[in-house]
């Protein structure tokens, strides 16, 4: 039995991924919400970095916002007020999406007047309405960022930056299709952390490995003609169009999904993979997962070169697989019974971030569907520490046991 | 029409706390409320809309509105709270969600273990995300166990000035919801009746504000749960002609208190703000075992929220204003500068903060609220912790003693 991984180990790797932006005194700015417009803020020379929970971060939040706060956002504030973001420029907060981030993006001003954050208000509608809006509030950011930082516009580094997530998206959406058909093609704790290392720091070094893994991935399926297959599917995702697609899916293990919103994908495959060594089960896979940083961000169509950067970044955003945070239940069961039948799924694991409105309202559904489905299911109510990653993984564990069992 | 008269303070000098007469209209406007919600949901004219949502399109529609934040309420005031939120539970909705919601949702499942039987069957679900964000996902719920169609005006948070692209958007999703309602309800729009019912609107929210206004005199007409039991007809029955005959009765009554000079209370010492919802289950003992030490609320910053009438102009354009301003929608410095401007215009002495669990729009930025407040104003508050519906999570003891902290701070 090999050793277990450890969530810390990973937060620690993302810090080292960083360093050298730090030491080159790069420009850098934070995001917290997945569909924020990198492109923007690289076309005005800032680097845009995920922000993400630390681990065994003292409480220091107790002062300025109650338990009941989601834990992200508790999390987040902790990490300012111990002096833990210094190096960041800017940090974007989203407005219009959650309350709990709605209200600590106020807390924070109030707390701590010195930073700078810049307010990006989405829309919960996506159509034209929403367009003309969010196209408006884009265009209003940047000349923001303009006054306050003294950053200009460049159209040339936009483009740079359009094409750098362009190839990321292409790239990883490959790797997903590819991985829907054949999982063993690329494990799920590469997977993400190919992606998490790009979303730490965006950029041609991160991009590389990504198009490098591709490349791998592709020849191993070229043996096996399956090429053809995952283009058609990763257009079908895309499109939301793939429900009608026929899917060779290979014959291996039970097949895993994972659903949730803002939850760290590369946290969850630390989890998984140690409950899958406890339990002795090598087979078992997630073959994908729903969540905030992984699918909904790489499967948002990139923006045109052509025409306005302010209304193609705002079509991009509304173009992303819709989150809990918009308006739209019906579809998004809709694509989850189109998933869970096109991809023969045989588990669920449901994630709950604690005090997460957005999760928390979409699980009953969520179950009630997978339970017509007779899927198996496991509700995961975590927080964005992995701080009892003991027992989650002791309930992992007894899921894959379980769902093993039953085939 | 003239109010029977509140009695003199000689006659009822054993009570600490005075009682309405208007509460026996009250009583019959809301039942006679219900009781056209349940013909309406009949009829196919029922909507079930958010507290804050811009109600006079759906009554410039002909059709009837039920509240379930106001359920809520009700299932607060009844005491049961914890079942109707426990059958939400047992749908797998956590125990961290909105209670309103929850205990709504645990109605909508178990409508013959629920006060009133539930509300009844909507034909729609009319949500506007002005007061906070959950009201999309709870009604997008209950649109999955009630068939009913959710139609949502979207009104961003602002930040300051609402700017033109601000209010283009939420005027589309005016337009978009007007359509929606010709649609659903087989119903022409009508802009004259729309202007109409705007009127009438405008009518019940001015008496409705002279109300909450005249608490500004000492001793205050009315105290916190007065306001919280009589704001149902402005949150219900706004646009309608039931709204105005009760708050000019409701009104009547305030002005004789303060030209007797009779009290809310029988001997006000303390002057104290409320901020948010209040624990339902326990309104009456809250605020009266306080008025018995002297302890009034002339102001909350709760019911100052049905005092702002639809402006002069373009009625689409009108409503989106209006509704989109609403100082929750506006960020923690609208709310800290009106709690503050409360507190000066009112001459309060303290304020408490409750910290409602389950509401994170209007609870999280209490503690920097607080510190705000004290350093703009002056005065000492408290937070207390609970919530409005569902009384497992109210610790009363710890309640009192921050409570009683504060008065000795004042006194
Ligand atoms: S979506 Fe959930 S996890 Fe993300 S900030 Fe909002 S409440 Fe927190
Ligand atoms: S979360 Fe708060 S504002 Fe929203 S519906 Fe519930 S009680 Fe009302």
């Amino acid at each position: 039995m090999s050793d277990t991984l450890s969530y810390d180990t990973l937060v620690a790797e993302r810090h080292q991924y960083l360093q050298p932006l730090i030491a080159a005194e790069d420009h850098i700015i934070g995001y917290i919400y997945p569909h924020t417009p990198l492109e923007l803020f690289f076309a005005h020379q800032l680097i845009p970095t995920l922000l993400w929970a630390e681990p065994k971060i003292p409480g220091a939040y107790e002062a300025s916002l109650q338990t009941f706060c989601c834990a992200y956002s508790r999390n987040l504030f902790s990490q300012r007020a111990k002096n833990q973001l210094t190096n960041l420029t800017a940090i974007v907060f989203p407005g219009g999406t959650c309350d709990s981030l709605q209200n600590l993006g106020d807390v924070w001003q109030a707390r701590f007047p010195e930073d700078t954050l810049l307010r990006l208000t989405y829309p919960v509608a996506q159509d034209e309405a929403a367009l003309t809006y969010l196209t408006e509030e884009l265009q209003n950011l940047s000349n923001y960022i303009e006054v306050t930082l003294g950053h200009k516009f460049s159209v040339e580094k936009y483009n740079e930056a359009v094409a750098l997530i362009a190839e990321f998206r292409a790239a990883t959406q490959f790797i997903t299709a590819a991985r829907l058909i054949k999982p063993e093609c690329l494990s799920y704790t590469k997977y993400t952390k190919l992606i998490r290392q790009f979303l730490t720091v965006p950029g041609p070094q991160a991009l590389q490995l990504i198009e490098q893994t591709a490349i791998e991935v592709q020849s191993e399926l070229r043996q096996e003609q399956l090429i053809p297959s995952v283009e058609a599917l990763r257009y079908g995702l895309l499109q939301n169009t793939f429900d009608d697609l026929t899917i060779p899916l290979s014959k291996q293990g039970p097949r895993i999904m994972v659903i949730g919103g803002m939850i760290d994908p590369e946290g969850i495959a630390v989890l998984f993979e140690n409950a899958k060594t406890s339990a002795d089960i090598e087979s078992v896979e997630i073959v994908m997962d729903l969540l905030s940083f992984t699918y909904r961000t790489v499967f948002t169509s990139s923006p045109s070169l052509q025409g306005n950067p302010f209304q193609e970044l705002a079509q991009s955003i509304l173009s992303a697989p819709a989150e809990p945070t918009q308006e739209g239940l019906p579809n998004r069961l809709q694509f989850l019974r189109h998933v869970f039948d096109q991809f023969k799924i045989d588990g669920l694991i449901i994630c709950e971030q604690s005090f997460c409105d957005p999760d928390q309202f979409e699980v009953p559904d969520m179950l009630k569907l997978a339970e017509k489905k007779k899927i198996f299911t496991v509700r995961l109510p975590l927080d964005p520490e992995f701080s009892d990653q003991a027992r989650i993984e002791g309930r992992l564990q007894s899921f894959l046991e379980t769902l093993t069992a039953r085939r | 029409m003239s109010p029977e008269t509140s009695p003199a303070p000689s006659e009822e000098r054993e009570k600490a706390y005075r009682k309405l007469y208007t509460s026996k209209l009250l009583r019959e406007t809301m039942t006679l409320h219900i009781l056209s919600t349940k013909t309406a949901s009949q009829e196919g004219r029922l909507v079930w809309v958010t507290s804050g949502f811009p109600v006079e399109i759906p009554v410039a529609f002909n059709t009837v509105a039920a509240y379930p934040e106001q359920y809520g309420a009700i299932v607060g005031s009844e005491k049961c709270g914890p079942l109707l939120c426990g059958f939400a539970e047992e749908l797998g909705f956590s125990q961290e969600l909105c209670s309103y919601a929850r205990s709504s949702i645990g109605s909508v499942q178990q409508p013959e273990q629920s006060p009133l039987t539930g509300l009844p069957k909507p034909q729609a679900l009319l949500a506007c995300n002005n007061i906070c964000g959950t009201v999309l996902p709870w009604y997008e719920a209950v649109s999955e166990m009630t068939g009913a169609p959710v139609y949502l005006v979207d009104t961003p948070p602002l930040e300051g000035e609402q700017p033109p692209h601000h209010l283009a958007y939420v005027k589309s999703n005016l337009n978009g919801l007007i359509e929606f309602m010709s649609q659903t309800f087989n119903h022409e729009y009508d802009e004259k009746q729309l202007l109409q019912v705007a009127k009438l609107s405008n009518d019940a929210v001015n008496l409705w504000t002279k109300a909450l206004e005249a608490c500004k005199n000492k001793p205050s007409p009315l105290n916190c749960a007065d306001r919280f039991i009589s704001m149902a007809p402005i949150v219900s029955l706004r646009g309608t002609q039931q709204a105005i005959n009760f708050y000019e009765t409701f009104f009547a009554e305030v002005e004789e208190r303060v030209k007797q000079g009779i009290g809310a209370i029988r001997e006000e010492r303390v002057r104290l703000l409320w901020d948010n919802i209040p624990p339902w289950f326990t309104i009456y003992d809250f605020f009266n075992t306080l008025a018995k030490q002297g302890v009034v609320f002339p102001a909350d910053s709760y019911t100052h929220a049905w005092s702002a009438a639809i402006p002069r102009g373009e009625i689409i354009e009108s409503i989106a204003k209006v509704y989109s301003n609403v100082y929750l929608n506006k960020g923690l410095s609208a709310k800290i500068d009106k709690m503050c401007s409360l507190i000066k215009d009112y001459d309060l002495d303290g304020f408490v903060l409750f910290s409602v669990r389950s509401c994170k729009r209007y609870s999280i930025g209490q503690m920097v609220t607080k510190e705000e407040i004290t350093r703009r104003t002056g005065v000492p508050g408290v937070i207390i912790e609970g919530d409005m519906v569902d009384s497992q999570q109210y610790n009363e003891a710890q309640a009192k003693t921050r409570i009683e902290a504060l008065i000795e701070m004042i006194v």
